[in-house]
């Protein structure tokens, strides 16, 4: 991009009113959505992984855009696997794109999403400050909680998922289709201390061993809070916080990646893979979010429901609170007249 | 003295990563097309026009300045603690011959003044808020002047006769406070290339303390083997690794709550000032340990260590405050657009004590570019300080003793910060990017780390009488960051004398005699939006014939009811509900139901957050 259409086309951002003003107000709809681009991952192969996600700055609106002028890639064939459903809010770490080990330093990447008439772009290149792992994805989704870390959390690993049934799926509108997926993960990560003084000592290290020998049942008790926690829970405390924190916990959820969302009905209600921040949200990134009971046989189900024929693409996430991994369901949804 | 104390060895693994690219000039006259409202920000990253002076509008003949007598001086005081031989400055600039070669460059950097590039790297804004500071090496209109006619006049040496500074330290020296106990961490590794790492550092002793002793001021330095003209890399962080450490200490073995926890060390940080009220408490046996340091190449592979310089109280100091918590931050919900400067994120904290206000340290990241901080007092909105921003050298800005803003509970703090996402802003690897929040120090944070005391009314109010005096304030006078100083209250402890009755005494207007079926005790269930809880009710009769209450929740201690009145048939009962260091105004409102006496209708007001209804039974 240079010169004058470059100069043109900043101007028209600079003087639209979604800038510094808009940030202050928590729209509800006609904000425009933000191709983000995360950062690289080098692959053994010396290929690499380009991670892409997106910030759309409506707090409720979520928005269809197809494959095509208005959602696409550059070089190479404008669907590289993202998104035409775009959910409110941040969603990092949304999918990758692998480009050839010849992708060189000056080459890049180009996502251009165009919504609600507002046009942006997201340049991957191979910037080294962007330059990712495990690590740097489980900080900036907030699990390292301000950089606070430790060896067992560093080497979490993501968790895995068993699809039952196909991955692609049939059903006519109206009727119930289950979805279940078996998850595995290696406990991973429990809970990260802030500001926590960490263990001086061998003889220390075998305290604290001791006194989580002598507790009854401290997962009971974890997920039974008091009538006290509850109510402090209530009263909000602790939400200011200077960087992006979440709750930690393995849970599952499905969500639409492709198709509207809005023919589209979930039972139980997912948990939300967005940032919604807003007080007790069913999202992990809201206030004094409860992580769920994981099954015993770690066997989630779910049903879903369409309301208009057509094709969707549902996506389910397996997330441990640090890292995730992703399933998806194409359904074809059939007309009841047929 | 200096201590080498245990080490800790970081060693980052990860594959070499290309060298960095060279960022793609996008569009150089994308400033010109601004909306009008942003242009109206004087001081945004980009449209920052130097500051410039003729010396001669300062009765200066700009023909006569001359290093020896003018310019030397201010290099003493304000530059050449890093510029010299083995200090973080790129160049030495401590005898004529070093500093000539650079007074273009001396003028260019020094006329950027209070944004990122400028030198010295203190950013305060010299046009609004509070201007005393410690330690501040901000030079002046004058010297500016006097700096920018020396370069334009072709950097006349002088008169040797005239020198009258030492420009040579001692290479050892460049500690910015005068340490009584230096302790170092381990060395670790940063390989270039690497991507950004979070964790932890291995414990090590805080040798060569005896006893305990309260800490006056702390600084900390990174010592590495970075070339000082920088590693290479054209972004963030070109000069150092660690960007950021949280740390504290304690005794091993003691409870986490007795540790002491310091301030946040960020990325090419100035020292911190404790206040005289209220020091930093290092206790002998000390180990100093952290699991969060963040370290991020510098596209070289670095060695690096920390020096700790702590600075004593004398050994009878005691504390007389405690400390205070401002919670000015919102880092969940940063969106920044590509190509555009003086994009605002805004944070508010609500004060609920009064407050001394230590030090403002904004915190942000590479797209930071300035933050400001405000105070709103019922309808009056003060800036208390607007600074400049780089993520290359973040500073705290600690205010000069009877400077430090004095505000009561109620207050609503406020900071506004400004972010650049252009290629003005070095910073950054890619402005054409949007950009969220997150821990990189590409990614962006949002809070004010600055240090604040809390302070009892009797503590506010002498604060007050003293800052009346030591300036010598008339009642018309306003002090930038005290809106009651001038308002001129007597010391509560008379007052109190006046008056007999101590803060907080139990106030009842019922009669116990008048409401005999209420003595004793009544089970409240309640259920809040969370789940079920009891309040217990025990009321009784006072020595002073009137009736009281103690209140009891799962919430904590038993609270006794501040106020109890009437209102028609019910009984209205006040009192504080106490959690996690926070108080929360309840009201309970008893109704009597049906006829019996035996059962209650309750109302519990929250403080405005909600109301929870439920029926009381006598037990």
């Amino acid at each position: 991009m240079r010169g004058a259409s470059v100069l043109l086309l900043v101007c028209l951002l600079s003087s639209a009113p979604q800038g510094a003003e808009a940030q202050r107000l928590s729209y509800s709809k006609g904000q425009p959505v933000y191709p983000a681009y995360e950062g690289w991952e080098r692959n053994s192969d010396g290929s690499v992984d380009m991670l892409f996600g997106y910030m759309n700055e409506n707090w409720e609106q979520e928005l269809e855009i197809p494959i095509g002028s208005d959602n696409s890639f550059s070089p190479g064939p404008p669907d590289q696997g993202q998104p035409t459903h775009f959910l409110p809010r941040r969603n990092r770490y949304v999918f990758k794109v692998r480009v050839p080990a010849g992708f060189g330093e000056d080459d890049e990447l180009v996502w251009t999403l165009l919504a609600n008439g507002q046009e942006y772009r997201a340049y991957g290149t191979l910037r080294e400050d962007l330059y990712t792992d495990n690590i740097v994805i489980m900080s900036e989704t907030g699990a390292l909680g301000a950089g606070t870390s430790s060896p067992e959390i560093r080497a979490n690993v993501p968790p895995e998922i068993e699809l039952e049934g196909g991955v692609e799926r049939s059903v006519r509108v109206g009727e119930a289709l289950t979805l279940a997926a078996v998850v595995t993960d290696d406990g991973q990560p429990t809970s990260v201390g802030f500001f926590s003084g960490g263990t001086d000592s061998e003889e220390d290290a075998e305290e604290e061993d001791d006194v989580e020998d002598d507790a009854e049942d401290p997962e009971e008790e974890d997920n039974e809070p008091t009538p006290r926690e509850l109510l402090e829970r209530a009263l909000g405390r602790g939400t200011a916080s200077g960087t992006v924190s979440k709750r930690l916990g393995l849970h599952y959820t499905w969500f639409v990646y492709r198709g509207p969302s809005e023919a589209v009905e979930f039972d139980p209600p997912q948990i939300k893979t967005w940032e919604d921040t807003r007080p007790f949200a069913n999202s992990p990134w809201t206030v004094a979010w409860v992580v769920p009971e994981a099954p015993e046989d770690g066997r989630w189900v779910s049903e879903v429901t369409f309301s208009e024929p057509g094709t969707y693409v549902l996506r389910g996430r397996a997330d441990d609170g640090g890292l995730y991994a992703d399933v998806e369901v194409t359904v074809r949804v059939q007309s009841t007249v047929f | 003295m200096t201590m080498h104390c245990s080490t800790f060895d970081r060693l980052i693994p990860g594959a070499l990563a290309p060298s960095a690219v060279t960022g793609v000039a996008l569009v150089a006259a994308a400033l010109l097309c601004v909306p009008a409202a942003l242009t109206a920000q004087a001081h945004i990253s980009g449209d920052h026009e130097p500051h410039l002076f003729a010396a001669a509008d300062f009765g200066i003949d700009p023909t006569g300045v001359t290093f020896t007598k003018d310019i030397a001086p201010i290099l003493a005081r304000s530059c050449v603690n890093c510029h010299r031989a083995g200090g973080a400055g790129p160049m030495p600039l401590t005898s004529y011959q070093e500093v000539r070669r650079y007074a273009a460059r001396i003028k260019t950097k020094t006329a950027i003044r209070d944004r990122m590039g400028a030198m010295p790297p203190w950013y305060v804004e010299k046009d609004l808020g509070i201007q005393q500071y410690k330690q501040d090496p901000s030079l002046t209109d004058v010297e500016l002047a006097m700096i920018q006619a020396w370069a334009d006049n072709g950097a006349p040496e002088g008169d040797l006769a005239d020198l009258a500074v030492e420009l040579n330290l001692p290479t050892e020296d460049g500690w910015r406070i005068e340490p009584d106990l230096i302790v170092s961490s381990g060395e670790f590794v940063v390989e270039g290339g690497s991507p950004d790492w979070w964790g932890e550092i291995e414990a090590f002793d805080v040798v060569g303390l005896e006893q305990d002793r309260w800490v006056k001021a702390v600084e900390i330095r990174e010592v590495n083997d970075v070339p000082t003209r920088g590693s290479g890399r054209q972004t963030v962080g070109s000069r150092w690794v660690v960007h950021h450490l949280i740390y504290s200490t304690g005794v091993p073995g003691e409870h986490l709550l007795e540790r002491t926890f310091w301030p946040v060390h960020e990325v090419g940080r100035n020292p911190d000032f404790f206040s005289e009220e209220r020091g930093q408490l290092l206790k002998a046996g000390s180990q100093i340990s952290s699991q969060s340091i963040h370290l991020h190449s510098n596209g070289r592979d670095t060695r690096s260590h920390l020096e700790f310089g702590f600075e004593f109280f004398p050994e009878d100091y005691e504390p007389e405050y405690e400390s205070g918590r401002v919670g000015l931050a919102d880092g969940q919900n940063i969106s920044i657009v590509p190509n555009q400067a003086g994009q605002e994120l805004h944070a508010y904290d609500v004060l609920e004590d009064h407050i001394k206000m230590v030090a403002f340290e904004p915190h942000l990241h590479a797209p930071g570019d300035r933050m400001c901080l405000e105070a709103i007092w019922k309808q009056h909105i003060e800036t208390l300080s607007c600074v400049g921003y780089d993520h290359n050298w973040v500073r705290t800005y600690s205010f000069a003793e009877n400077y430090e803003p004095l505000l009561p509970k109620g207050t609503i703090m406020h900071i506004v910060g400004y972010m650049s996402n252009t290629e003005a802003n070095f910073n950054i690897p890619d402005p054409r990017n949007w950009q969220g929040s997150g821990n990189r120090s590409v990614s962006n944070m949002f809070l004010d780390l600055g240090i604040s005391l809390r302070l009892t009314d009797e503590q506010f109010v002498e604060e007050m009488a003293n800052r009346r005096e030591v300036l010598d304030l008339d009642v018309n006078d306003h002090v930038i960051g005290c809106p009651l100083c001038t308002a001129a209250i007597p010391l509560l402890p008379e007052l109190e004398e006046e008056e007999g009755e101590g803060e907080g005494a139990a106030v009842s207007e019922v009669e116990a005699s008048s409401a005999e079926e209420v003595l004793g005790t009544w089970t409240l269930p309640l259920e809040s939006p969370q789940g079920a809880f009891n309040m217990v009710l025990e009321f009784s009769a006072g020595t002073d014939g009137m009736l009281a209450a103690l209140v009891d929740t799962p919430l904590g201690d038993p609270q006794t009811a501040q106020n109890i009145s009437r209102s028609g048939d019910a009984l209205v009962l006040g009192f504080t509900l106490s959690a996690l260091g926070q108080s929360l105004p309840v009201t309970v409102t008893l109704t009597p139901a049906g006829d019996s006496g035996e059962v209650l209708n309750a109302e519990v007001d929250l403080g405005g957050l909600g109301t929870l209804s439920g029926t009381a039974t006598q037990e």
